[in-house]
């Protein structure tokens, strides 16, 4: 017994360690003369008794104004001369600790004038895949600065020999400045955020300027969202033979393959800080330059096709120029064009921000109504025009709405948006909903404009609970140029909680999402889908695997419940109601055997079923939209002691699904990765090389094979080259082919 | 038997002792500490020790380094920023935790030799080794991770996607589940500069102090441009 104890005794003093930790001012450190800190921990010494401690500064003992336990101890001075002083702590028992620091008076601070960093990138690609050949070579430039530290600079330069006046810009110039936090200005070619239904996204050429003030901010975005392109001189015209007023043949030539320059200006005046409120009005302004594209091109070609005969002079099948053909061709004017009408857009919002309780509580929400008109060329049409645009009645009505309700006459208000036939929608709300006798509320009739969009969130971060409740609904018409990437016709509910339980080591998310097209007041069928979803993340801690599970079910359903009958022997199934189960199950951990390894692995199992019931009785022809798949991956990296990495992947995919009315077949697709990377002479050289091969057997027969190589250098600090290839030989369908991507590209920062 | 009871008594002390795990190194502008023992808000002052569980938020143009006591990890947290400082001591040190409601913080997180650092956002779950790195969180935003060295694991809590993120990766962790690795920028570092630090040279200086037979300190410097 009296052994064991000394055992433990000694174990337990190795164990410790004891030592006195500096934590404030480190020795030797260089601190302002004023807000010093002296701190230390005694964290790793046992049995430390607080009375015992002293602290003694510059020969004097401070102890009694300290904050002083058996853990720590903290000594604040607001201020202390400048020059070196010394620190002596005791910890008791003839223990003590010596170390100094050394305090700077104030000194003046130079303003740097000019403070700038850069990037030069250069990239050039070969990319020859089967008979296709890509080639892209590439310049980018950043640079970024401050001037006097009050002005920031950045600017973004993007060279490519992909810039071409027949597409939009390719190539990339943009400017952006800083003055402190008050104003942001960008000029070329910008990415703005307005509001998400107004400018989002979007790249525009032209500038973005916003001002913030306290509470006030304003931001404006002026430019072309896209430039002019007067199309392919061999495809300019389409040409119609015609006859004029005095019976004789004439070519009727019309544009077509042109873009307009579509000029924009939008703007976003919005009150409060944002930290805790903020509330904001918006407007997009869009509509294309008619004055953009050419009427006449003369170099444009046309090939002739008409019968002999038709034009004297005029040879079938020959290649003509516009200026040839002006004895014998008109060119139309721009209403008459057969390509793409100029369009305009109008975009006006309101966008609101409530953060409470420290942002525990945060509502958003955000309402907008568009107007487009897709074909501007025949001007703005007069309320006369519209009284008789849906019924010959002179009644001053369009249909049952009073246009004498209407403020203004449309033809005076062209500058802001044009109203004529093209306008979608044509009736922004519901005419009926004005009627008395209308059994549609005026409140359905708001809500259903086709084209209004909407959306409010409100998000509740409690008790390790982060809840969020989203609804969104955008009209089937609603357009903004500035943010083409909308889903249209949609409205959307979800909610969801993510909980962070057992010291955040097991997280769950559950969640429900409906989505629909039940937007206008009468919609025949209701396309539906409705997604439940559980996720477990368990993260148990060091040294022991992370996992995750997800489940998810989804349940689509396009609201059509009968064989259309099309005549006494055909018919149209156009039924779609699906179940889908999805279950994803993912393993990842890091440990040590031999050398540092990380393994991932992943199952996802997918199972879509047919939910509508007798459809082969039904329709003995329909194809089953069910499939089944597995999946199936892992992957393992390893760190060697050499500055070596390998990385192997395995993959199976596996699928069943109907290919022909009660006919079922498979696919098996195995893929395979190995990758290594080893870097030379302390990392100045990287190489890197690798194979991946692939089998597919099954309704479809594939295979390939592929070798990659590449290597870094970097050349001295700061200036790298990089280069990689990669061949692969594919077999598909009996045949073979080859591809081989190629890439290099040099870094150099300043 | 005696000696067996002393021995109990000193690892149960260090086991289940005192809650305090850091302390605040430096302070400037509107800092508020909530004890997690009191519930009351009050402005944390430098030196003022930290217990678990206790919250920090910082204000407008404010900032505060706080110090973990075993290893002094450094966590230095930038304006307009909550976060939970947690720790759990197992006798070998502390099991470190941050979990961030939102805003920017820094950390210099020492090696955590077996034990645990953990940081948690609304969106994500990081665990630390032994790394520099810089996080800014937001509950609608979402997260990035930008590492300066070591390396890090990064889990989106809404997929349960993890990566791995390495030196000189950002790692971006948002709301709706995605998880991307790429490159780190400038745009990645910017504000993360201290609040109170202005603007230094580019000279830095390396000081030894060595101390001669006489007592007589004297000071080697060395200066890197």
């Amino acid at each position: 017994m009296k052994y064991v104890s000394i055992i433990l005794i000694l174990l337990s003093t190795l164990w410790s360690q004891p030592s006195v930790l500096i934590m404030s001012p480190e020795p030797g450190e260089e601190v302002m003369d004023k807000n010093i800190l002296i701190a230390a921990s005694f964290y790793n010494i046992p049995d430390l008794k607080a009375e015992n401690i002293q602290l003694i500064l510059d020969n004097k003992n401070v102890t009694s104004s300290t904050f002083v336990d058996n853990e720590m101890i903290s000594y604040y001075i607001p201020s202390l001369d400048p020059g070196k002083h010394k620190i002596e702590l005791f910890t008791g028992e003839g223990e003590s600790v010596t170390w100094s620091f050394f305090v700077l008076g104030e000194r003046k601070q130079k303003m740097e004038p000019l403070v700038y960093s850069g990037k030069l990138r250069t990239s050039t690609s070969i990319d020859q895949i089967d008979e296709e050949s890509l080639s892209v070579n590439q310049i980018f430039f950043d640079f970024k600065g401050t001037a006097y530290e009050m002005l920031r600079f950045n600017t973004k330069i993007k060279l490519t020999n992909q810039e071409n006046s027949m597409y939009q810009p390719r190539n990339v110039y943009g400017f952006k400045f800083n003055l402190g936090d008050i104003l942001a200005l960008n000029l070329g070619d910008t990415n703005p955020q307005l509001s998400h239904f107004t400018v989002s996204g979007k790249r525009i050429r032209g500038f973005d300027a916003a001002l913030t003030w306290g509470w006030f901010n304003l931001q404006i975005v002026k430019g072309e969202i896209n430039r002019t392109v007067q199309g392919e001189l061999n495809n300019a015209y389409t040409y119609t033979v015609d006859v004029d007023d005095d019976g004789n043949n004439f070519l009727a030539l019309s544009r077509q393959g042109y873009t307009f320059k579509q000029d924009v200006l939008a703007g976003r005046l919005a009150f409060g800080r944002g930290e805790k409120f903020k509330w904001g009005i918006h407007f997009l302004k869009a509509r294309d330059d008619t004055l953009s594209v050419n009427r006449i091109v003369n170099n444009a070609t046309i090939t002739y096709t008409e019968s002999a005969g038709t034009f004297s002079g005029l040879d079938s099948g020959k290649v003509y120029t516009v200026d040839q053909l002006s004895d014998y061709a008109l060119i139309q004017s721009g209403v008459d064009w057969s390509g793409t009408g100029p369009k305009d857009n109008l975009v006006i919002g309101t966008d609101l921000g409530i953060n409470l309780d420290k942002k525990r509580i945060v509502l958003e929400g955000e309402i907008a109504f568009s107007m487009t008109n897709n074909n501007i060329w025949g001007g703005a049409m007069s309320k006369a025009e519209m009284d008789t645009l849906i019924d010959d009645n002179i009644d001053n009505k369009l249909a049952s709405f009073d246009l004498g309700r209407i403020p203004f006459e449309p033809k005076n208000i062209t500058d802001i948006f044009i109203i004529n036939p093209n306008m979608v929608p044509l009736s922004p709300i519901d005419p009926a909903a004005f009627d008395d006798s209308s059994d549609v509320s005026l409140f359905d009739a708001i809500m259903s404009m086709p084209s209004l969009a909407f959306r409010g969130r409100a998000v509740l971060n409690y008790w390790g609970n982060n809840f969020s409740i989203n609804y969104s609904q955008v009209g089937p018409e609603f357009i903004s140029f500035g943010n083409p990437y909308l889903q249209k016709n949609k409205r959307e509910l979800s909610i969801s909680d993510k909980m962070k339980l057992l010291n955040n080591r097991l997280m769950v998310n559950v969640g429900y999402k409906h989505q629909d097209d039940n937007i206008m007041t009468s919609v025949d069928n209701v396309e539906s889908q409705n997604t439940l979803s559980l996720g477990l993340n368990i993260l148990p801690g060091p040294g022991l695997p992370t996992a995750n599970i997800s489940f998810k079910t989804i349940d689509r359903d396009n609201g059509i419940n009968e064989i259309t009958t099309l005549t006494d022997s055909t018919y149209n199934d156009n039924r779609k109601n699906t179940h889908t189960n999805h279950i994803t199950f993912n393993l990842n951990h890091r440990f040590n055997l031999l050398w540092s390894h990380n393994i991932n692995t992943t199952f996802m199992l997918l199972n879509k079923k047919d939910n509508v019931s007798n459809r082969i009785n039904d329709n003995p022809q329909y194809i089953d939209p069910g499939i089944v798949s597995n999946v199936f991956n892992i992957s393992l990296t390893t760190y060697y002691d050499i500055p070596l990495k390998t990385t192997l992947s395995l993959s199976t995919n596996s699928s069943e699904f109907s290919t022909g009315p009660g006919k079922m077949a498979s696919q098996l697709f195995n893929t395979g990765n190995i990758d290594g990377e080893y870097a030379m002479n302390e990392g100045k050289y990287i190489l890197k090389a690798g194979t991946n091969f692939a089998k597919g057997t099954g309704i479809s027969e594939v295979s390939w094979i592929g070798f990659k190589g590449g290597v870094k250098i970097n050349i001295i600090e700061r200036l790298s080259i990089n280069a990689q290839g990669e061949f692969r030989s594919k077999f598909v369908g009996g045949e073979t082919n080859q591809s081989f991507i190629a890439r290099a590209n040099m870094d150099y920062s300043f | 038997m005696r000696l067996l009871v002393t021995y109990g008594l000193i690892c149960g002390q260090m086991l289940f002792g005192l809650s305090k795990v850091g302390i605040a190194v430096k302070v400037s502008g509107a800092v508020k500490i909530i004890a997690a023992e009191t519930d009351v808000e009050n402005s944390l002052t430098p030196g003022k020790p930290l217990n678990s569980e206790d919250r920090i938020t910082t204000g407008n143009n404010s900032f505060t380094a706080i110090m973990y006591l075993d290893d002094k990890t450094l966590i230095k947290v930038m304006e307009n920023s909550e976060l939970t400082i947690r720790g759990s001591r197992d006798g070998y040190g502390i099991n470190k935790e941050l979990d961030i409601a939102f805003g920017k913080l820094s950390a210099k997180i020492a090696k955590q030799k077996g034990k645990e650092f953990r940081i948690s956002t609304p969106t994500s779950v990081a665990s630390v080794k032994g790394t520099d790195l810089l996080i800014s969180s937001d509950p609608i935003q979402g997260d990035s991770f930008v590492l300066i060295t070591g390396i890090i694991e990064v889990t989106n809590s809404i997929t349960g996607e993890t990566t791995q993120v390495n030196e000189g990766e950002t790692a971006t962790s948002t709301p709706d589940g995605s998880l991307d690795v790429t490159e780190t920028t400038e745009e990645d570092l910017e504000g993360f500069l201290e609040s109170d630090e202005g603007t230094e040279g580019d000279i830095q200086e390396l000081r030894f102090e060595i101390e001669d037979d006489n007592g007589n300190i004297k000071q080697i410097i060395i200066q890197i441009n």
